[in-house]
């Protein structure tokens, strides 16, 4: 077998390069080293001729535009403040530096929490550092790390790392409009998980996901890819497809009453887990412009894949969709999202098979510049014990008085049918410094 | 089995058709642009061979565009992108070009052109540039082309962008940046002749959007409606304006048609300066469906309301 396998990677290698080499010796064969020094020479003075001509060109252009930035008056200049000036041909300091550094960007998430229980207290409950820029012109590389404060510990993470290959390598027999992604990342499991906390309007995620996958999200190593379908409709339609490691899984506290057993059990080694055990996801999204002001995204989810820790199949089926409505010319005022998404999970136990569903369903309002008010509704069975359910109502109010700061004021209760209710307020700062890669819709 | 056979080379057959019939615009230059101002020099530089098509819309906040993704597919299909540049697409423009799956649009790509190329860029900052001065654009002051000189270099890029990726029109685009210019040349006269009675009369704008205009007509501008660039109106400031508008005399306070005019009607009460609401680009109200349209409808509201 392990023969075999050896041969067939070696006939591969060779059929994959056997082309480079050819073309490789074929460009040897040259004449006398004279000729080729002549040729060179020519070519040089070729070489030379054009640049000059094209130098004489951009001096002559310099010249013109002075000619024309001159004839403007001078009074207007006066008017600008003093630390800027009218200098049309210079690079600014400031911009220099920001040339070549990847776009570094810290995120602080100020918390003051206050539950039923009475516990209120002040944490800094991440700060996200995220590095991002163009790694050649094929590839662009994100780094997202995190520390996170939990239970007076300093945790960090390395929440995502990945480089996307913006169009497939030439060997790969893959349409032209497939984007790869290699590394570790969000999974594309329903709209919110691959969101940053920071870019959602509320200051938690909705207990669905974090049921299903925890509170930090749906994140694990492992490959996607993501093509644009033609249509002769030219509609966005997007399928993407990855494969992950393992689903990622609620962190189980030693003393939760919804402590399963298997969570105590080891997880599985990675060398005894096989290609089956790794998690296939799918996600197909289109997107419907009923005019510049209203818009219409719609998502299918489905995954399947073992549990780390038992090797029994989940499988996950998602479907989501968002309404918004932003009139162009007030888009600074107002704006309206409605946004939902179901989830279905059917975990296999041995005996049984789970199915717990979830749903969630939130309303955004843009009130006017800084101000903002959401509510949602959540209702998620348990993926381990799907007769317990949590329904939560949430109220939330954002302020924001730039795009590099939000306050959110949150009120979430929780009713659960297997415990005692929560009550949980909470005062958040969202904060920004630096430069933010831009977000996707 | 036959009979379906027959049926699926039917549906395949159609399905192609169709596919093929869809494509009516197969051999024009499809150019897609950040903003409406770009859309309609492209369009007279590019006539009836190119396809102009803007993902802004004039009477929007350039600054503020959402990356919705059916500009991914009108990216992947255009043979040309151009930026107003200086980092005003920052908030939207790379996941769209990402998204897009089309190399020839990358930065550095034949079909990726920035129009601010040789234009008289002003306020390049030379300090440091922080956040707490509100959103400075490092670059400069990327409202660029509301001074229509700049609008003739904006043409001359875009010529030689399109000849880039349409060499054998390279003729035609740039006989058609010359007499483009040519036209602004004459408007010019005609524009500045008009604001000639308003020259060194000061203003009030409600967003940094206009120090290139004022420069070419000889107005000058105040100061603004917002406090900083890019920051809401606040009290304290509105009452700073307030006086400068009493001290100076100043008729008029401009407003982007994308601005809320709260603050510009309250300080207008107080001071009986006008409320002026002038696109800063075309097709931000009606009547202003060209570059000479969107001069021609500023310089005449101007004038009114700084003449009298």
């Amino acid at each position: 077998m392990t023969k075999k396998l050896i041969w067939m990677t070696f006939m591969l290698l060779i059929t994959t390069f056997f082309p480079v080499f050819v073309s490789a010796a074929g460009e040897d064969t040259g004449g006398s080293l004279q000729e080729q020094i002549d040729a060179l020479k020519k070519d040089f003075a070729d070489m030379k001729s054009y640049y000059e001509q094209r130098i004489q060109d951009l001096e002559r252009q310099v010249n013109e535009l002075k000619a024309a930035g001159t004839a403007a008056p001078e009074q207007a200049e006066e008017a600008a403040p003093e630390e800027f000036t009218a200098a049309p041909y210079g690079i600014s300091p400031g911009g220099l530096s920001q040339t070549t550094n990847p776009d570094i960007s810290v995120i602080g998430d100020f918390r003051l929490s206050y539950d039923q229980d009475g516990d209120k207290q002040f944490s800094l409950s991440e700060m996200e550092l995220s590095l991002q820029g163009a790694v050649d012109p094929y590839s662009r590389a994100d780094f997202f790390t995190a520390l996170h404060e939990h239970e007076g510990n300093i945790e960090a993470e390395l929440e995502e790392g990945y480089i996307t290959l913006l169009q497939p390598p030439r060997f790969l027999p893959l349409p032209r409009n497939t984007t790869l992604k290699f590394g570790k990342f969000l999974a594309a499991a329903g709209k919110t998980n691959r969101f940053h906390p920071h870019s959602l309007f509320y200051a938690d995620r909705p207990l669905v996901l974090t049921n299903l996958f925890g509170h930090h999200g749906f994140a694990e190593a492992g490959v996607s890819l993501s093509t644009l379908i033609p249509n002769p409709a030219d509609r966005y339609i997007n399928f993407e497809f990855e494969v992950l490691n393992k689903f990622s899984e609620p962190h189980v506290h030693a003393h939760s009453e919804t402590e399963e057993e298997h969570h105590e059990e080891e997880e599985v080694a990675a060398s005894q887990r096989s290609f089956r055990d790794w998690v296939y996801l799918g996600r197909l999204s289109t997107f419907h412009e009923f005019s510049d002001n209203s818009n219409l995204e719609l998502g299918l989810t489905a995954a399947t894949g073992k549990n780390p820790s038992s090797r029994l199949r989940t499988n996950i089926q998602g479907f989501d969709f968002t309404y918004r409505w932003k009139p162009l010319e007030t888009a600074l005022y107002k704006a309206f999202t409605w946004q939902n998404e179901f989830f279905l999970a059917q975990k296999d136990t041995g005996e049984t098979t789970n199915k717990s569903f979830g749903w969630y369903s939130m309303g955004h309002w843009q009130l006017d510049r800084e101000w903002a008010l959401g509510v949602r509704y959540d209702r998620s069975e348990l993926p381990d014990h799907p007769d317990n359910r949590d329904t939560g109502y949430s109220l939330f109010v954002n302020f924001l008085p730039t795009e590099f700061t939000r306050y959110t004021l949150q009120y979430k209760h929780t009713d659960k049918n297997y415990a005692e209710d929560d009550d949980l307020f909470l005062f958040q700062i969202n904060f920004n410094i630096g430069t933010h890669g831009a977000h996707s819709f | 089995m036959l009979k379906s056979n027959k049926v699926c080379l039917t549906i395949a057959i159609s399905f192609f058709a169709f596919l093929f019939f869809c494509h009516p615009v197969f051999s024009l230059v499809r150019v897609v642009t950040t903003t409406t101002d770009l859309a309609a020099i492209t369009q007279e530089v590019g006539k009836d061979k190119v396809q102009v098509e803007s993902l802004s819309r004039g009477n929007q906040d350039p600054h503020f565009v959402d990356p919705k993704p059916s500009f991914m597919v009108k990216l992947q299909k255009a043979d040309l992108l151009i930026v107003v540049g200086l980092d005003l697409e920052i908030g939207y423009i790379q996941p769209l070009i990402d998204g897009s799956r089309n190399p020839k649009i990358r930065k550095g790509g034949a079909g990726y052109m920035d129009a601010s190329a040789g234009c008289e860029i002003l306020q390049i900052p030379n300090v440091k540039v922080e956040r707490s001065m509100g959103d400075i654009h490092i670059y400069g002051n990327p409202h660029y082309w509301l001074d229509p000189v700049n609008g003739k270099v904006i043409a001359k890029n875009i010529a030689v962008a399109l000849s880039r990726v349409d060499p054998a029109n390279a003729g035609f685009y740039s006989e058609n940046a010359k007499s483009f210019g040519k036209r602004i040349d004459e408007k010019l006269e005609e524009w500045k002749k008009k604001l000639a009675p308003c020259k060194g009369a000061e203003i009030i704008t409600y967003h940094n959007s206009w120090p290139n205009f004022a420069r070419r007509f000889g107005i000058v501008v105040a100061g603004h409606v917002e406090p900083k660039p890019g920051i809401p109106p606040t009290p304290s400031h509105t009452v700073s304006v307030i006086s400068t508008i009493k001290e100076i005399g100043i008729k008029a306070i401009v407003v982007e048609p994308y601005f809320d005019k709260k603050a510009p009607n309250a300080i207008a009460s107080k001071t009986g300066a006008k409320v002026l609401v002038l696109p800063p680009s075309v097709g931000g109200v009606q009547g202003t469906d060209d570059y000479f349209a969107l001069f021609d409808y500023i310089v005449s509201q101007l004038a009114s309301a700084l003449g009298g």
